[in-house]
């Protein structure tokens, strides 16, 4: 667990050599970086607001890669996700709060679930391997989406490729309205609460139930975890739909709890980015959490970095997060190293 | 000839070798003994330059030298053949010969006079085999010699073999021995690891014994007794030999009859096989390994895809056509798989975890609500359990299986299906990589289950074992049943024709 | 856990860190006026729409252009920062990162920003907005949008008096209304010369990814140019880019005339391959930054609606030494006479945004 701080760490450095050769004070743009995403209220609120998809899709790749599955396709099935949950929204804007929400959260869910289902049933099946097959369904969501904003679900004459908004009823709240001083403008929500409980539940669920010790089992040895009695087919739907609920609920604190309407092109990565997550966060809940708030800070303070400094732009942030992943990837060889050079 | 001195070397917090000491006369052939883990083959992979030594240094012909790469080794005159064998499969023998040491300039590759030379290195030391055969199409007796060959080659006056003996039946064995013999005869100097005391005794000239890291003893052959090697090697009073009651067979519990496994290929690794197991009895099956047992097994425990299998398995007179392993195992089979870390462990699991495998969905390990959530009370109360009945150790129940040694690997998966109670043991391969201590108790535990009325079905690759624990042995030669002997009674030169020649 | 010593390390770092980031927000000098523009997913190096608007601020700032020519306007010495969010996510933090600081005007390019510096608009109503391509009824918002169909229309006429096969292409970034604007008044003023005359439609793509994948913009232009179009019009972003070397690589003539031509977009684009760019339709960006910021400097700000055409100069075509001999003078009389009977009201252009 210590590793990936020091990744961090490292990365920073290296970060800060760039800096510095473009001659910028690194300390100076460091402090803007990570000041101007951790000052209260704006700084954190949106901080938070912007980890909330990454622990969603960090969780999403997490519990595929618990059970050995490389899922890409975060991506298209938050995609599926939002634009199933804006449609939801449209449909029945007229049901109470008490049954809108609950309906839009399912078809989130479920929406993802199933976008995430179909390489799983594929890789079960016919053993054709999810990571293509991921990464084929998320342009057909992209794209699918698109077309369906673009032909039949855009307000008529709005120059943004975007839904009609939702029906009131379907909003979820701000936490402006729970925390005093916490201003309302900051689009943190619910979704962020409810992203917390994920991550405790996807930790009881794989530590605690008997279905996630199958699907852990299944990741780390099949043929044993076959031998337990266990059906690998099973486990990879099960992982894979799993893995695409939560990367749908993306859709929730996008357009439950901040846009109210379906935004196409609203995601900035989250899916790949939540790849990062996981490895960084060790696929484990409170990992990715951390590793989630990380990138969120970067994303954050990427913006005043930009446009407060002479020549640093937020490519550097990037830099910094491409550093990061460069060195967790490379653990292996950064700790052999390590310790020869401790060794001699 | 060669002589390691105080050989140190530490692999995080295991000191794997502990001022190892070890001098091999020249023209001799020398064995190391030692458990799993004790250290023998660390320290040939110094001699031979994979690892370097944390401390301590090697002496060739009485002089200091360093070796600090397998290149080193061999412009040292040093050979080594590995347990698992490094030959291109896809390539010719000759190829595999001069691969790395090519003849020749590096834009011209002369095979012509590689050719010349691996015929003569042949002739020389009887190590018959075509050198324009392919590997993939040799035996494993056949690829060990071009392993051998591969040593000479490279003009190796030292050669160092890792269990060589592993993976040959009986004949092969012998004629191993005899073509060591010859090299010795001519000369070479040999260092043979292994852990099976009758092949020390038969081979070798001297012989050091290693336990946990340190060198425990060095005896010459002809004063030592297998009795004695084994105390060095454990450090207490072994049993070589299985004491068992006389079998009381009962009621037929698993009934096998005409039982075919088809590869996805065509290939038929079980051939129309027809036997029956009765309760309070070890049935054994012998064979050359690749003769069909793996399938065998995995086909009564429901491992393999039910369109494979074609035949009638019934347990106690129910059939257990298309079942899959999880409704098997309820039905009252547990297995012991052959490979433990390929089938039976989660090694990244803790031991609480791997203790649960197989029974992990349903009470007493599940608890409300839904029966979905894990009891972790009881399955902490479950492994400290098998824990201390089947004297795991460390005996710390949090531990990754991957922490434990290979013998006390095999007491947890042991232990855990020992823990279902069942009808039928499904058995292969139960001390494989596991130290004399352990394969005594287990041993014992086995023949303890069979007088408790559980039907065991054993397959071994070690002949000895099979014959000392069966009550009653089969011989599988290409997936077929060669026939059946009584153990007490046949020899193992008999059992070991039916193996290689199928009659 | 593990996890919590580390935190613990990195706490105190964390802590100071913040205090740091707090005083550099007073970095900026207060006594001048502070401009904030955050661009559009192009990003400032477009050479186009996003490009212009970086001209026009950077006129205003210094009085010379960002390569360093003389603008021809007096500079106004603000202190000018600016945003490339790259991503849609960035745009709001960008705006809300002026915000914060108090700026005194924040200039967001593209429509697709319009709802979003509303959202910003409201919560800062102090601050001056100002939004190019979008529509706003906000006090403190002024909403600077151009007709370009009428600039449109005079390079389709242009075109059309060009073109030997008859066949025309236009590239749309993405298909929306504020393209099929384009897309009409050229189409439109291309068939007020040869009714005949066919124009081939495309677009990039229908999410922003569109305004930036010059790849896919060539390969429109390339099919169109397959099928006979020899003038194309790409008004697609970086995208027609890609449209650029797609002119270019059909070539010149024996007589060293360019056999296919590509149109600017927003910005003069002339220079760019000089021969194969016949002309550039003028989105005046630069006057119409310029000119608000120049309107806060004077605290002269007016909200609302500023309509840049062609009787202001927002809109209009670019002759210069680059393309001064493709286009024949009856081209550029029949230009210059539509451009009178539009500016008169003689002639109406289809606005294909609020038809």
């Amino acid at each position: 667990m210590f590793f990936p701080v020091v990744a961090v760490l490292a990365a920073f450095l290296v970060g800060g050599v760039f800096i510095l050769a473009i001659g910028e004070s690194p300390l100076q743009t460091y402090s803007l970086l990570i000041g101007s995403a951790l000052w209260w209220p704006d700084g954190i609120g949106y901080t938070l607001f912007l980890a909330t998809p990454l622990i969603f899709t960090g969780l999403a790749v997490s519990v595929a890669f618990r059970a050995g599955l490389l899922n890409i396709g975060a991506e298209g099935q938050l995609y599926v996700a939002a634009f199933a949950t804006a449609w939801v929204g449209i449909v029945f804007a007229n049901l109470p709060a008490a049954v809108l929400v609950p309906l839009c959260c399912t078809a989130a869910v479920a929406a993802g679930a199933m976008w995430g289902a179909i390489p799983g049933i594929l890789k079960a099946r016919f053993g054709s391997h999810e990571v293509i097959n991921t990464i084929m369904l998320n342009f057909i969501a992209v794209a699918f989406v698109s077309y369906l904003t673009q032909y039949h679900y855009r307000t008529p004459g709005d120059a943004i490729l975007e839904t009609a908004p939702i029906g009131a009823n379907a909003h979820i709240p701000r936490l402006a309205r729970f925390i005093p001083g916490f201003p309302e403008r900051i689009p943190l929500n619910v979704a962020f609460l409810l992203a917390l409980v994920c991550c405790a539940l996807v930790y009881f669920f794989l530590w605690h139930t008997k279905w996630g010790y199958e699907l852990r089992a299944t990741g780390s040895n099949p043929s044993a975890a076959e031998y337990g009695g266990i059906s690998i087919r099973r486990q990879i739907v099960l992982a894979m739909a799993i893995s695409g609920g939560l990367a749908g609920m993306v859709g929730i604190n996008e357009v439950l709890g901040y846009r109210h309407r379906y935004y196409d092109g609203f995601s900035d990565n989250y899916g790949f980015t939540g790849i990062a997550v996981a490895l960084l966060g060790r696929n484990h809940p409170v990992g990715v959490v951390l590793a989630a708030l990380l990138f969120a800070v970067l994303t954050r303070g990427g913006v005043p970095v930009d446009a407060f400094t002479q020549h640093v732009t937020k490519d550097i942030v990037q830099i910094l997060q491409a550093t990061i992943i460069l060195f967790v990837a490379a653990e292996a060889l950064f700790r052999e190293g390590l310790r020869r050079w401790v060794k001699f | 000839m060669i002589e390691l001195r105080n050989i140190s070397k530490r692999f995080g917090a295991v000191q794997a070798n502990d001022h190892v000491s070890i001098k091999v006369e020249p023209g001799t052939i020398h064995a190391i003994v030692g458990e799993n883990g004790a250290g023998k083959s660390t320290a040939m992979r110094i001699a031979y330059g994979f690892y370097t030594a944390d401390a301590g240094e090697i002496l060739i012909d009485g002089q200091v030298r360093r070796i600090g790469s397998p290149q080193d080794a061999i412009a040292l005159g040093i050979g080594m053949v590995h347990q698992h064998f490094m030959l291109v499969d896809t390539m010719t023998v000759a190829d595999n010969i001069v691969l790395g040491a090519e003849p020749g300039s590096p834009l011209s590759l002369d095979l012509q006079e590689a050719d010349i030379r691996i015929r003569a290195l042949s002739a020389e030391f009887r190590l018959s085999v075509d050198p324009h055969a392919r590997i993939e199409d040799l035996s494993v007796g056949q690829q060990q010699r071009v392993e051998l060959l591969k040593a000479l080659y490279r003009k190796a006056r030292l050669l160092i073999l890792d269990e060589p003996t592993a993976v040959l039946t009986p004949q092969e064995v012998e004629e191993f021995f005899g073509i060591l013999r010859g090299m010795r005869k001519q000369g070479k100097t040999i260092v043979i690891i292994t852990h099976k005391l009758a092949e020390v005794l038969a081979l070798s000239d001297d012989v050091t014994v290693m336990r946990d890291g340190k060198v425990v003893g060095r005896v010459e052959t002809k004063e030592t007794s297998a009795a004695e090697l084994a105390r060095l090697m454990v450090g207490r009073d072994v049993l070589l030999h299985v004491h068992k009651p006389e079998a009381k067979p009962g009621a037929q519990v698993l009934g096998v009859r005409n039982l075919s496994v088809k590869t996805a290929a065509g290939a038929k690794p079980v051939d129309n096989v027809t036997f029956e197991v009765r309760a309070g009895e070890i049935v054994g099956v012998a064979g050359v390994e690749g003769n069909g047992q793996t399938e065998l097994v995995e086909a009564l425990a429901g491992l393999v895809d039910p369109l494979r299998v074609s035949g009638d398995v019934d347990l106690e007179g129910q059939s257990l056509s298309g079942m899959n392993p999880r409704r098997r195992r309820e039905r009252g089979i547990a297995h012991i798989p052959e490979d433990r870390h390929r089938r039976g462990l989660l090694l990244e699991f803790a031991l609480t975890e791997n203790a649960i495998l197989g029974v992990h969905y349903r009470r007493p390990i599940t608890m409300l609500p839904g029966d979905a959530v894990l009891d972790d009370g009881e399955i902490r109360r479950r492994t400290v359990d098998i824990i201390k009945r089947f004297d795991v150790r460390p005996p710390n129940p949090d531990l990754p299986a991957r922490a434990l040694s290979g013998g006390n690997q095999q007491k947890l998966v042991i232990g855990r299906e020992f823990e279902l109670n069942p009808k039928l043991l499904l058995v292969s391969q139960p001390t494989r990589g596991v130290d004399i201590g352990a394969i005594e108790f287990i041993h014992d535990k086995l023949v303890k289950l069979r007088d408790g009325g559980c039907a065991v079905l054993l397959v071994s690759a070690e002949l000895e074992e099979v014959m000392s624990l069966s009550d009653r042995l089969l011989i599988l030669h290409k997936g077929r049943i060669a026939g059946e002997v009584n153990p007490q009674v046949a020899t193992a030169a008999e059992v070991g024709l039916l193996m290689t020649r199928g009659h | 856990m593990k996890w919590s010593k580390a935190l613990l390390c990195l706490a105190p770092a964390v802590l100071t860190a913040t205090a740091c980031g707090q005083q550099s927000y007073a970095s900026d000098d207060r006594s001048k006026p502070r401009v904030g523009i955050v661009f559009d997913i192009g990003g400032k190096d477009d050479r186009s729409f996003n490009a212009a608007a970086w001209n026009g601020v950077r006129c205003a700032e210094t009085g010379k252009w960002p390569d360093g020519k003389d603008c021809g306007r007096p500079g106004f010495g603000i202190t000018l920062r600016d945003v490339e969010p790259g991503t849609p996510v960035n745009i709001e933090p960008g705006m809300r990162a002026f915000a914060e600081r108090k700026y005194d005007l924040i200039i967001g390019i593209g429509f697709a920003q319009a709802p979003i510096i509303e959202t910003v608009a409201r919560d800062y109503p102090d601050i001056h907005f100002a939004i190019v391509d979008g529509v706003s009824d906000l006090p403190n918002v002024a909403s600077l949008v151009f007709k370009e169909h009428e600039g449109s229309y005079l390079v389709g006429i242009l075109s059309a008096m060009t073109t030997k096969t008859n066949t025309l292409g236009f590239i749309g970034g993405m298909d929306i209304g504020l393209i099929h604007r384009f897309a009409k008044g050229f189409e439109q003023g291309a068939k007020s010369v040869n009714p005949n005359i066919r124009v081939i439609e495309n677009y990039v793509g229908v999410t922003d990814a569109a305004w930036n994948n010059p790849g896919k913009g060539k390969e429109l232009a390339l099919s169109q140019i397959a099928k006979g179009a020899d003038v194309i019009f790409p008004a697609a972003g970086n995208s027609g880019l890609g449209a650029f070397d797609a002119v270019e690589d059909m070539g010149r003539d024996a007589s060293g005339r360019a056999t296919h031509f590509v149109i600017g977009v927003d910005s003069n684009m002339n220079m760019l391959k000089p021969g194969f760019v016949l002309t550039s339709m003028l989105k005046r960006v630069d006057n119409a930054v310029y000119q608000i910021t120049r309107d806060v400097v004077n605290k002269q700000f007016k909200p609302g609606l500023h309509v840049f055409g062609l009787e202001s100069d927002g809109v209009g075509y670019a002759i210069d030494e680059n393309n001064k001999d493709l286009l024949s003078p009856e081209a550029i009389r029949a230009a210059e006479e539509a451009k009178k009977k539009i500016i008169a009201g003689e002639i109406k252009v289809t606005d294909a945004m609020f038809q």
